[in-house]
Formats: structure tokens, C-alpha cells, sequence
């Protein structure tokens, strides 16, 4: 899938190929498929315009146990080296607005060196610091 | 709605992928003048056309063109975009032809506009062009406030947006 992926053309917002593949093995096989996905994620191999689509869907999985563990791997996504996997999970937390990634935020925002990034970054600490009322809620 | 002049100049809006345009602060191996080959890959042309909306002025027709875009897709995630301005492709001397968009919204559908006739030259200029213009976001909770409210004002159609996005405006 991941292979495949790579000759893919990706739109943000629009389902691909890969991502309707990557949101179905999870919605299937829940933590499994998600410590699978990890793993090609960390591996410095993977294209970084692949790993940034991955993280991009994770928020639209309809998988509640696995919830957390997306979640994690978006915070880790926050301090990635490629700058696509950074925006695609700052995106994606965004997205998600969960207060307790707050801290994550936090630490991105001391290392991150790209402006507009950093602006976004900052837009959802001060959306997660407020309080949960009026915010939409997290989509397990 | 009060319009300073900069906002009766007419543009073109045409989406991008903001992080394909980054530079140097944030992609370290990138020399400072440069700009990533993704960015290329962001202006995916078909036929030699590509698509793009026209915006008369951007108060009042910037916000539902953006809303009616974010519409077409699967899911209310971020929306990035660039505005250029109309002068800019007449310089480049690149066409424009009128085509329908296939957004979930009439009026903007009919704002959309094809460059047409683009060559190696022509397109490398709107890169460089764009890769100046300041690349505009719109968060996700921003994008899915601005759908559920173009519904509640009768600008979008529910029944015309697709499945996946109903379902997840829904929740």
C-alpha cells in the first residue's frame, strides 16, 4: 500500500487510492494497523509526501479504540523532520482540537523555525487553551 | 461591506498545498532563493489547463468561492489557497477560458476559469509568481463552521454534498 502510494498524486481534503486503503485497515484491525502505520513512519525511507497524507487522515477514522494512539502519533508527527509531516499533523491536531495534545503544541512551537508554520502552531495552542465549550469536538 | 481599493482588484484563486511552498526557515537543505520542485506538482495541469476561480473582488466573493471548494472535497480539513491577480496572467500572456465548476455551489461554479494553453515557460512563471504571493490558510474548524453555515444560508445544497463530507459534517 505504502509502495503504491508513492505514484500517487494527493490532494488535501480529497480521498486517494491510499487513503481510503489507510483509513479501512485501521477502522478494521484498530492499534495493530496503527503500530504498523508507525512503523513505516519512522522509517527514514518512506516518502515524506506519503507519511504526510498518512497523518493528514488519521482524524477521520471512525475507530474509537485506537483514538489515543493516532493521537500519539500525531504529536510525534509535530516534531518530524520533513516540514510536510509537521504541517500535516499540526493540520491534523487542529482538526482534532483535543486539549491534552496542549503540551505537544507547546514543545513545538520552541523548535519549530518556519514562520507560517509557526503561526499555526501558536493559532491552535491559544484554540486549546480555551475552554471546550463552543469547540467542536474531537472526531474519534 | 467596506472595501479597501486592494480589494477590487480581480483575481484568480486557485488551491495549493501550503506545505509544498515552504522555504528556507523551514526546509533546511533548501537554498534560501529556492523553492521545493514539489511546488510544480502543486499546479497539476490537465489538458494543459489549470483550474482555477476568478474573484471579482474579495469581499464579497472570496469567502463562498472557498467555502464552495471545501465543499467538493471528502472531509472539512484546512484550506489552502493563493490569490493572483488578473494583470499578472495577462503579463504572463496566458489565456483564460470560462468553464463550469463542479462545486456543490451554482455561483461559484460559474466563477470558474481555466489557463489555458500553458507551456513549460508559461507555467514556470505562474510558479514563480505564486511562490511571491502570500499563500493563505484557513483552519479546519474555520473550513467546517464556513460549510455548516453556507448550508444554514442556503448557498450550498446538502443532498449535493458528497457522502463522506455529510457525514462528517453531521457529526
Amino acid at each position: 500500500m505504502i509502495r503504491t502510494a508513492r505514484e500517487e498524486r494527493f490532494e488535501i481534503g480529497v480521498a486517494s487510492v491510499f487513503s481510503r486503503n489507510l483509513v479501512a485497515i485501521i477502522e478494521a484491525y484498530g492499534n495493530a494497523a496503527v503500530s504498523a502505520l508507525e512503523a513505516v513512519r519512522a522509517n527514514p525511507h518512506t516518502n515524506s509526501d506519503v507519511g504526510a497524507e498518512c497523518l493528514r487522515w488519521l482524524p477521520f477514522v471512525r475507530n474509537p479504540e485506537s483514538y489515543k494512539y493516532r493521537l500519539l502519533m500525531l504529536r510525534a508527527g509535530l516534531m518530524a523532520k520533513e516540514i510536510q509531516v509537521r504541517d500535516a499533523a499540526t493540520m491534523a491536531l487542529a482538526y482534532l482540537q483535543d486539549p491534552s495534545t496542549l503540551d505537544a503544541v507547546e514543545l513545538a512551537i520552541d523548535r519549530e523555525t518556519c514562520r507560517e508554520l509557526l503561526d499555526d502552531l501558536k493559532d491552535l495552542r491559544a484554540t486549546l487553551a480555551q475552554p471546550v465549550r463552543g469547540r467542536i469536538p474531537p472526531a474519534h | 461591506v467596506q472595501l479597501s481599493p486592494s480589494q477590487f482588484v480581480a483575481e484568480f484563486l486557485r488551491h495549493i498545498n501550503r506545505s509544498k511552498w515552504y522555504r528556507h526557515d523551514g526546509v533546511a537543505w533548501l537554498r534560501r532563493w529556492d523553492l521545493q520542485a514539489d511546488a510544480l506538482a502543486d499546479l497539476y495541469t490537465k489538458n494543459n489547463a489549470l483550474s482555477v476561480y476568478y474573484v471579482p473582488n474579495r469581499g464579497m466573493d472570496l469567502d463562498r468561492l472557498i467555502t464552495a471548494i471545501a465543499a467538493r472535497r471528502d472531509v472539512p480539513t484546512h484550506f489552502d489557497y493563493v490569490l493572483i491577480d488578473a494583470a499578472t496572467i495577462t503579463a504572463l500572456s496566458i489565456g483564460v477560458a470560462v468553464t463550469l465548476g463542479n462545486t456543490p455551489d451554482a455561483v461559484a461554479n460559474a466563477l470558474h476559469r481555466d489557463l489555458i494553453e500553458l507551456t513549460r515557460d508559461k507555467l514556470s512563471g505562474l510558479v514563480s509568481v505564486i511562490s511571491l504571493r502570500e499563500h493563505h490558510r484557513v483552519l479546519p474548524g474555520e473550513v467546517k463552521a464556513r460549510l455548516l453555515r453556507a448550508v444554514a444560508d442556503g448557498n450550498l445544497d446538502m443532498t449535493e454534498i458528497n457522502a463522506q463530507l455529510r457525514q462528517h459534517l453531521e457529526r
